[in-house]
């Protein structure tokens, strides 16, 4: 009997036990409908996070202060006070950090914003014309700030949609005035929109010189002539290595350093927030494979179960088939593509709820859910090898069926 | 006889491959010249051609001989001699019941005659060839090619239509060509008068037009033997009637016809009757018609 013909003859049977086989299907259908959805779920996070931290710039390397050792505690990072604008300057030598390209210190406060009767509240950076440059941002109507701005304290601000939208509603910002901590300010130029990084919303922003910044938050007390943070970026990402080193040796000479375990700096490369973001959802990943994986190996043991039912129901039938002539090679090779079958089909449909998941859940939840064309290959032969595993067993007993015991079985 | 087949065939010289239909070729009926192969008709003459008269199926070889054939079942500690040291000898063309009570033997015999078993001991030559030591893949292409079984219970698979009942046996000879295999099994049921009821699935079929699909699937690879194991158990006695009827005409078309029954009325009907009783043969006649 050849593959066609018992191919024929396991779909035959497959079909005249429809409801039971549909029920069978259904165990490797939600295991394989979870892995779909899961291995998409953990994709989508992956690529939303990495997007998300693309959207910070390219080449970027953050520095925070932070990580002192006061009276044996460590604070977190950002937790003191040691970058100054002065560092941010110093960055920005062309002879000392030849591999760094532009340096922009920021300087951040929450303010409250007033224009006419409207008032907002947003985080206010103090930052260089670079900013926009490092952090991949543009200017979608007016212009930027100038470096004689920043020379002159001068009191204008570029804002992101969010913030223009709340105070000047469809009108165009560009032009107009708003109040920054009683301060007028005029309005030079809107942000492209970009979304948000992590909690932080990059649309509710407002930039304004550093200097102008340091008026405004005040030089004095323990914060003087500090900075939030410096941004730098490196003149291609081949060169993120040595603007690194470049800006650790320079900041730990300025700052009188010799141990670089005591730096009083922290150096983040984006690629690193990349590795650490998606180590994390790998890590989400994993476990939910491992979850799907045990209803797959649940669904594999009812194909089985179902299976051995179906031989002791049929043993007349196979009897009658080995008085015929099969062998019991043809009978193994019926039994083993009717499981592999039920394994196919149950995969073929856990696809396609899956992807239909994928499609329709994201409308429901805030998450998105990637459709791997590799998960969906990967799966179907999953569910094949489940059924052709699972099938093993039942087949071979049938396959050792004495035919007398067999025809002679009521 | 414990040289592989391979080996045998090299030793004479055979080109090519053991072929299953060297092997297992069919006797022609009415032909006792020569088969397949001229080594098998000097039976004992020499070493080899003795070696070989158990390999190559001969028309000069009886089609069925068995030699001290028993078969002992172990049910627990205790030991059931179903059959004991039986000789039995089935000629071409013959039409033989063997007649014996429940718990005789008889169907310990037919499962051994139809290949469905083999003996603990002795030897059984299926047209020159001795089975009694093949393996279960073996068997089964012997029972393909060369044994039609007809069954008290019909044994149909229900929801194929009457004609692909017929043709299973031609699938697991591997016959490729459907139209063939279909063009065959629609032969076969013409022959037992069913050629209208090919497309009729076995529950809109009556017992004895069953039965009748029974033989055809018995007859259609054209086998050297039908076995038929009670085959009117299950049937009134009109339709007995008929299927005894065609196992007739069976016969005088030259077939070799073997019935396994309990009954006199049937087992008579037959031109030679073997009784059997606590696995031996207690009286084998010829009857004359």
């Amino acid at each position: 009997m050849n593959w066609i013909e018992t191919t024929k003859s396991a779909l035959d049977s497959l079909v005249e036990r429809r409801t039971r086989s549909l029920l069978t299907m259904l165990g490797i259908l939600i295991g394989i409908a979870a892995v779909i959805l899961t291995v998409g779920l953990g994709e989508g996070a992956q690529n939303k996070v990495t997007s998300a931290i693309s959207s910070l710039g390219t080449n970027l390397l953050i520095i925070t202060p932070g990580s002192t050792t006061t009276g044996g505690v460590r604070g977190g990072l950002g937790s003191s006070s040691s970058l100054t604008l002065a560092d941010a300057n110093a960055l920005n030598s062309k002879v000392d950090a030849p591999d760094i390209a532009q340096v922009s210190a920021v300087l951040q406060r929450g303010l409250v914003l007033t224009a006419g009767s409207s008032n907002w509240t947003a985080p206010v950076q103090g930052v260089s014309p670079s900013y926009l440059n490092i952090r991949d941002r543009q200017v979608v109507s007016g212009q930027n700030f100038t470096q004689n701005d920043v020379t002159t304290h001068a009191d204008v601000a570029l804002i992101g949609s969010t913030v223009a939208q709340n105070l000047f509603g469809l009108s165009s910002p560009v032009g107009q005035t708003m109040n920054l901590a009683g301060v007028p300010f005029t309005v030079v130029g809107e942000l492209n929109t970009a979304g948000a990084s992590g909690s932080t919303s990059e649309d509710n922003t407002v930039l304004v010189p550093i200097t102008t910044a340091e008026d405004l938050f005040g030089s004095t007390g323990p914060y003087a002539n500090s900075v939030s943070n410096i941004l730098v970026s490196a003149k291609s990402s081949t060169s993120m290595g040595a603007a690194y080193q470049e800006a650790n040796s320079l900041l730990l000479e300025r700052h009188g350093i010799t141990n670089p375990a005591n730096a009083d700096f922290t150096i983040t490369p984006q690629t690193s927030l990349l590795s650490t973001a998606s180590s994390v959802s790998k890590a989400l990943t994993v476990l939910l494979v491992g979850i799907a994986a045990i209803a797959l190996v649940v669904g594999g043991i009812g194909v089985m179960n179902i299976m051995l039912v179906s031989v002791t129901e049929r043993i007349r039938e196979i009897g009658l088939r080995k008085a015929l002539g099969a062998t019991p090679a043809v009978i193994l090779r019926q039994f083993l593509i009717e499981a592999t079958f039920l394994g196919i089909l149950g995969g073929i449909f856990g696809v396609a709820v899956g992807v239909i998941g994928a499609l329709v859940l994201p409308h429901f939840v805030s998450q998105p859910i990637a459709i791997s064309s590799l998960a969906i290959v990967g799966s179907v032969i999953v569910a094949a090898g489940i059924g052709l595993i699972f099938g093993v067993y039942p087949a071979s007993r049938a396959a050792r069926l004495s035919p007398i015991d067999a025809l002679r079985s009521e | 006889m414990e040289l592989p087949v391979v080996e045998q065939e090299h030793l004479l010289g055979v080109p090519g491959p053991v072929g299953k239909d060297r092997l297992f070729a069919r006797p022609q009926r009415g032909n006792h010249e020569s088969v397949t192969n001229s080594g098998a008709n000097g039976q004992g003459s020499t070493q080899v051609t003795k070696e070989f008269a158990d390999l190559i199926p001969s028309a000069n070889a009886p089609l069925i001989e068995l030699q001290k054939v028993s078969k002992t079942y172990r049910m627990g500690t205790l030991e059931v001699k179903a059959l004991q040291e039986i000789d039995l000898t089935i000629e071409h063309g013959e039409y033989v019941a063997i007649m014996g009570q429940s718990g005789s033997g008889k169907s310990t015999l037919m499962h051994i005659l139809g290949c469905l078993d083999i003996p603990t001991s002795g030897i059984y030559r299926l047209g020159g060839i001795d089975v009694s030591k093949m393996g279960e893949s073996e068997l089964a292409e012997v029972r393909n090619r060369r044994i039609g079984f007809v069954f008290q219970q019909f044994h149909l698979l229900p929801r194929l239509p009457a004609w692909k009942n017929v043709e299973l046996p031609l699938l697991y000879a591997g016959e490729r060509d459907h139209a063939h295999r279909r063009q065959r099994a629609e032969e076969a049921l013409a022959s037992v008068g069913l050629s209208e009821r090919a497309t009729h699935r076995p529950t809109e079929l009556s017992g004895g037009q069953q039965q009748r699909v029974a033989i055809a699937r018995a007859l259609v690879t054209n086998p050297s033997i039908v076995l038929a194991d009670e085959p009117t158990g299950n049937l009134a006695s009109t339709q007995a009637d008929e299927i005894m009827g065609i196992f007739e005409s069976l016969h005088t078309e030259g077939r070799t016809v073997v019935i396994i029954t309990h009954e006199p009325d049937i087992a008579t009907r037959a031109h030679r009757l073997v009784r059997i009783k606590d696995g031996l043969v207690i009286d084998d006649e010829a009857l004359v018609k």
